[in-house]
């Protein structure tokens, strides 16, 4: 078998493969080949063919394409105006004012769209040209838009989640369950860290707005109701027991697709263009699984969770220690990978490791995407960064950086809030679950 | 953009392919919804629902592979590659076209190999429906030899393209320029508002 250095250079030389760019799915699926024919020969790598069919071949999976479809279809419905338009008539009065309709409409649109680059990039289009008008301070403003885009790979439906579920065997319902309080709380730490700012500094935030008539609130919520049925339709039927994850995230496909007809934005041509959408997101993730599945079944066989999880018992670290340890682990690797990758790449490798020390796999699946989401605004390959400055076009970079970091603060706080209360993200699906 | 004379050759196929896929996960949609709404309001039970499920994304992603490929959205990281000068730059695009191709002929070749595995045994899904595996596994496989077929087209392409234009080659198989991306995410999101305008 191999060993903790053999581990070692494999996990080195996927990191290489992938640094001169190689297509992540490249990379994973090179080292998963050479590692097969190195150390358990030829027909375990002629054996992909049926992997790859039996991987791919699974209902579970299934429910990725058909939440982007459901996301692609909302957002082709102009939603996100609507959602904007709403909650800036709602929050407007707020210490900070728009600048919490940036997180709320962020952590709302991601939730639909389940993309937070997709996220950043249209409440970026929507808000940056409104709070320039209103001299809102520049790095509040990048700041507060970039941080709010990670949150909706936390509240669900979460692809990364139906990822982390399938590849370890964990309750998707769970995971979404789980997802719901800290998505919730986080969105309010935000929040609440941009009022004190505001109170603090009154200059950040720009002119104060005219409050709404209690009638045009009423009616701008209009708009907000159809990504919210949705949204409930689907969280429902899981939770009632009606349908499983994937069933749901059908029917909230043909919810979508009524939700577009009613609107009146349904056309074929929207319907092919979010239909090209789908394929081409669904099959850059998928790509990219099918060469983690064959890189997790030969780590599996070559007994590396087993070294690496006797490595660790001769450590003695705690459950304490390793998450810290992973911690660090992915702040240094979220610097150069984007998230999902990264997520898919290691968790045949850690997850063992987390079973091993008793760490209960829903925890830590809330755990492992708010290191992600704290990835999407890292440097030097913080995806929504580039995203935000490049639809602002004017400034520099540093800006966003800086704006981003008191988010990034808060978030390692909040992963803090997490260890020390496990409960944040077990209570719900204990609740809805047993 | 300037488009590669692969894509434009390609294209259409790969096009009408991942609409093919698209079609089969709206008819998917609807026929999970008549499950659900049937099992839960009449106590019928309508079967075959996951077992297509299952179908459609193996289906989708052999069909979607090649699409992605030629649209550049298979992820890579950018961190050394935008840093270097164009003419390593190339080199990096041709290694990674080369690569592709190579995972791409040999997803279509194991494929190929458990397809004509089934036909021979004569393979049955393990489910109520015993749907022969040759069926799902033959759209599957032609998917993938699509792929295969035009990773190695652009693999070709980018090198004939190091010998004359290193600028050209990382423009047309290159990573995508952050532009090009926020002009994609939000096309889709923000062109109804545009219209609404008008």
């Amino acid at each position: 078998m191999i060993g903790i250095v053999g581990t070692g250079a494999g996990f080195v030389m996927m990191l290489a493969l992938m640094m001169i760019g190689l297509p992540i799915a490249v990379s994973l699926f090179m080292t998963a080949v050479l590692g097969a024919w190195l150390y358990l020969g030829t027909p375990t790598v002629l054996s992909f063919g049926s992997q790859m069919w039996s991987g791919l071949n699974d209902f579970i999976l299934t429910a990725i394409p058909l939440f982007v479809l459901l996301g692609e279809l909302l957002v082709r419905s102009g939603v996100a105006d609507g959602l904007y338009r709403c909650l800036s008539d709602w929050m407007r009065r707020l210490p900070g004012g728009l600048l919490h309709t940036n997180i709320a409409a962020s952590s709302l649109f991601a939730a639909v769209s389940g993309s937070s680059v997709a996220t950043a990039a249209t409440i970026g289009t929507v808000a940056l040209p409104v709070l320039r008008e209103r001299c809102y301070d520049d790095k509040l403003t990048t700041g507060s838009i970039a941080a709010g885009a990670t949150l909706g790979i936390l509240i669900p439906p979460s692809i990364n989640m139906i990822i982390y579920g399938s590849m370890t065997n964990t309750s998707i319902g769970q995971l979404f369950a789980a997802g719901i309080v800290p998505g919730l709380l986080l969105t309010a730490v935000f929040m609440a860290f941009i009022a004190v700012v505001s109170i603090l500094r009154p200059g950040v935030a720009g002119p104060r707005e005219p409050a709404r008539s209690f009638v045009e609130k009423m009616e701008s919520l209009i708009d907000v109701l159809p990504p919210l049925m949705i949204f409930i339709i689907v969280m429902g039927a899981i939770y009632f027991g009606w349908a499983t994850p994937t069933e749901s995230a059908a029917l909230g496909v043909v919810g979508a697709l009524l939700v577009s007809i009613l609107k009146g934005r349904f056309s074929l041509q929207m319907l092919h263009e979010a239909m090209l959408a789908t394929v081409k997101v669904s099959a850059m993730i998928l790509l990219i699984v099918v060469a983690a599945q064959f890189l997790n079944f030969v780590i599996g066989v070559l007994g590396i969770p087993q070294a690496l999880t006797a490595f660790i018992a001769d450590l003695g670290a705690s459950q304490l220690q390793l998450i810290l340890i992973l911690i660090v682990f992915y702040l240094i690797l979220g610097c150069f990978m984007e998230t999902l990758s990264m997520m898919i790449a290691t968790i045949p490798v850690v997850f063992p490791l987390i079973v091993h020390l008793g760490i209960d796999p829903v925890w830590f699946g809330i755990f492992l995407v708010l290191m992600m989401e704290i990835g999407l605004i890292t440097p030097p390959i913080g995806m929504n960064l580039y995203i935000v400055q490049g639809v602002r076009g004017t400034g520099s970079i540093m800006e966003v950086i800086n704006g981003s970091l008191p988010f990034v603060v808060l978030m390692l706080l909040f992963v803090g809030a997490l260890i020390a209360f496990p409960e944040m993200a077990l209570w719900l699906p204990r609740l809805l679950f047993n | 953009m300037t488009e590669s004379p692969v894509s434009r050759t390609l294209m259409p196929v790969a096009r009408s392919l991942a609409l093919l896929a698209g079609y089969g996960l709206l008819g998917l949609s609807f026929l999970v919804t008549a499950e659900i709404l049937l099992r839960r309001f009449l106590n019928f039970s309508l079967q075959g629902g996951d077992e297509f499920g299952g179908y459609v994304l193996a289906v989708i992603a052999a069909f979607g592979f090649g699409y992605t490929l030629l649209e550049r959205a298979h992820t890579r990281v950018e961190i050394i590659v935008e840093r270097v000068s164009p003419g390593a730059q190339g080199w990096l695009n041709l290694i990674s076209s080369w690569c592709i191709a190579g995972m791409g002929v040999f997803l279509a070749w194991r494929a190929g190999a458990t397809l004509l595995e089934s036909i021979e045994f004569k393979s049955l899904s393990g489910t109520p429906m015993m749907t022969p595996l040759w069926q799902p596994q033959s759209l599957w496989a032609i998917g993938l030899v699509f792929f295969a077929l035009a990773s190695t087209a652009v693999a070709i392409h980018s090198t004939v393209l190091i010998f004359s234009s290193s600028r050209r080659l990382n423009a047309l198989y290159g990573i995508k320029m952050l532009n090009e991306i926020i002009e994609e995410e939000t096309a889709s999101a923000l062109e109804p508002r545009e219209a609404q305008a008008k």
